[in-house]
């Protein structure tokens, strides 16, 4: 090739590379891409709750087989009361079209807590308990049938009413949801767990029938047992079983344990709780919640620290006490922050968004809710129309 | 039918989903896959024509102007290319009768909603 030859196609190869340049500079994809429409379908949530229930007399005689007689007379009564707070946020939202036209995505979100416990001994100090978590969780939504999620939350104990030692634990879950239809789904999995007032690795069961936005019940073992029920627009009711507790580092300034000379023991609590609630989800920003109902079974139990240090499941404890029935309160709210991406029947958002909050942020078995899961109800009320409410649906040309 | 929430444009979606629901008779498979990127094109031509109302519609010199019709000619690029980059998408979702179906029930959706602006103006 003589070099004329060559300047003219080197020449109109840049050329064209510049043309292929410009139209893709000006193309669809470019003034598309720069559309601020939001990026997740998670928006950063705060929660808050409060928990309580009231004073009980501990049984004060002998029991066979029982050496703690001398505890329970130290501890005289007891009454627990709870608050937990937490956060989530999305990190990372990433969405996959897949060759078949379904749409799966990735949601990594920061997560964290903390819970007060608060049990009151008429005859040893108030404690102060705390419990605080920051950890990750990952949800894997692949549009079609298959829900993964991973959860992990480490946590420090400790308390603040007196020295005490602090402890690292973590909690965590692993599960894969299949969801068969929107009206069907099962979960199944692992979890490493303290709400059963102990350290437990027990597996993950769960089954939901009927739809997450209309009438279903939902058992997750070992979470919850749900039946929830949309009561108009704004309202969502719901009978539920589950259980309550925690493992705490507590100060044994009260020597409630005398062997070892430790000055800290651990206290473990569980509950049995049945009751109803009542969500009501003002928009998609703001929900409350209050619950009712009663503790069938409730256990508390103290643990020494020093006997279980080479224990890598279930601690053993030196005081085990059963406490009577009563009733419990519980009240809460949630707030989202900002705009997500929109997720009208996309069932299984849905049962990405219930799975999210069935399975708690740091462990503590409470329940944000499913504000963001619209219900599905027969109101077909379309009075008091805008021009402002409807401009984004209709342009300037429909009016013609 | 509606969502829970104060906000009036949040029920109008839900009524729209409903409708175009009804009007499509969508099954359980295409649902499944039809609403996530239904969603996502209407999050995305909702957030271009909010950002074209950011421009204010009243003018104090040329330039003002020139840069109103400048963003009027961008929101119907965008809207266009919106639909183009999701008529593909959709049409791997649902049947092609049923992608027709749809752009048919959106037009019925808003007749529906002018009939009802058009009802509170007559009162």
């Amino acid at each position: 090739m003589i070099e004329g030859q060559k300047q003219y196609v080197l020449k109109h190869t840049l050329l064209f590379i510049f043309l292929i340049a410009v139209v893709n500079a000006f193309s669809q994809t470019d003034s598309t891409k720069k559309i601020k429409a939001p990026k997740h379908y998670f928006t950063p949530t705060l929660f808050s709750d409060y928990y309580t229930t009231p004073q009980k007399n501990l049984d004060q005689r002998f029991r066979k087989g029982t050496e703690d007689l001398a505890i329970r007379k130290r501890l005289e009564n007891y009454q627990y009361s709870q608050l937990v707070g937490g956060f989530y946020f999305p990190i990372i939202t990433k969405d996959y079209d897949h060759a078949d036209g379904s749409t799966g995505n990735f949601h990594l979100l920061g997560t964290g807590s903390y819970m007060m416990a608060m049990p009151r001994f008429g005859g040893t100090s108030n404690h102060n308990l705390l419990k605080a978590s920051i950890g990750i969780r990952g949800i894997y939504n692949s549009g079609r049938k298959g829900i993964w999620f991973a959860d992990i939350s480490p946590f420090m104990s400790t308390d603040l009413s007196a020295h005490s030692n602090t402890a690292y634990r973590w909690g965590g879950t692993f599960l894969y949801d299949y969801m068969a239809n929107p009206y069907l789904s099962f979960r199944f999995g692992v979890t490493r767990t303290f709400v059963l007032g102990n350290r437990n690795f027990l597996p993950y069961f769960g089954i939901r029938i009927g739809r997450l936005d209309k009438i279903y019940l939902s058992m997750q073992f070992p979470r919850n047992v749900t039946f929830s029920f949309p009561m108009g627009r704004f309202l969502r009711g719901s009978i539920y079983f589950k259980p309550m507790g925690g493992l705490f580092n507590m100060a044994n300034n009260d020597s409630i344990y005398t062997k070892n000379k430790d000055n800290t023991i651990l206290y473990g609590r569980y509950e049995l709780i049945s009751g109803f609630r009542l969500d009501a989800n003002f928009n998609k920003h703001v929900s409350v919640f209050v619950s009712t109902g009663f503790t069938g079974v409730k256990y508390l139990s103290f643990f020494s620290e020093t006997e279980n240090k080479n224990n890598r499941l279930v601690l053993n404890d030196f005081y085990h006490e059963k406490i009577s029935r009563g009733l419990f309160v519980d009240v809460g709210f949630t707030i989202r922050i900002g705009r997500a991406k929109s997720i009208y029947n996309n069932y299984n958002l849905y049962e990405t968004f219930n799975l999210n909050s069935t399975i708690d942020v740091g462990d503590n078995n409470t329940n944000t809710g499913d504000g963001n899961i619209p219900n599905q109800t027969k109101n077909k009320e379309k009075s008091n129309l805008k021009i402002k409410d409807v401009q984004d649906l209709i342009e300037a040309q429909d009016l013609y | 039918m509606f969502p829970q929430g104060g906000n009036k444009r949040e029920k109008i979606e839900a009524i729209r989903v409903a409708f175009i629901t009804q009007k499509l008779n969508l099954t359980v498979d295409e649902s499944q896959k039809f609403w996530p990127v239904y969603n996502e094109y209407q999050d995305k031509l909702r957030a271009a024509r909010q950002e074209f109302r950011k421009q204010s519609a009243v003018f104090t010199n040329d330039k003002e102007a020139q840069d109103y019709l400048d963003a009027e000619l961008l929101l119907k690029q965008r809207e266009f290319n919106l639909y183009k980059e999701y008529y593909e998408k959709i049409k791997k979702t649902l049947p092609v009768k049923k992608v027709a179906e749809l752009r048919q029930a959106e037009e019925d959706f808003k007749k529906e909603l002018l009939k009802q602006l058009q009802g509170k103006s007559n009162d």
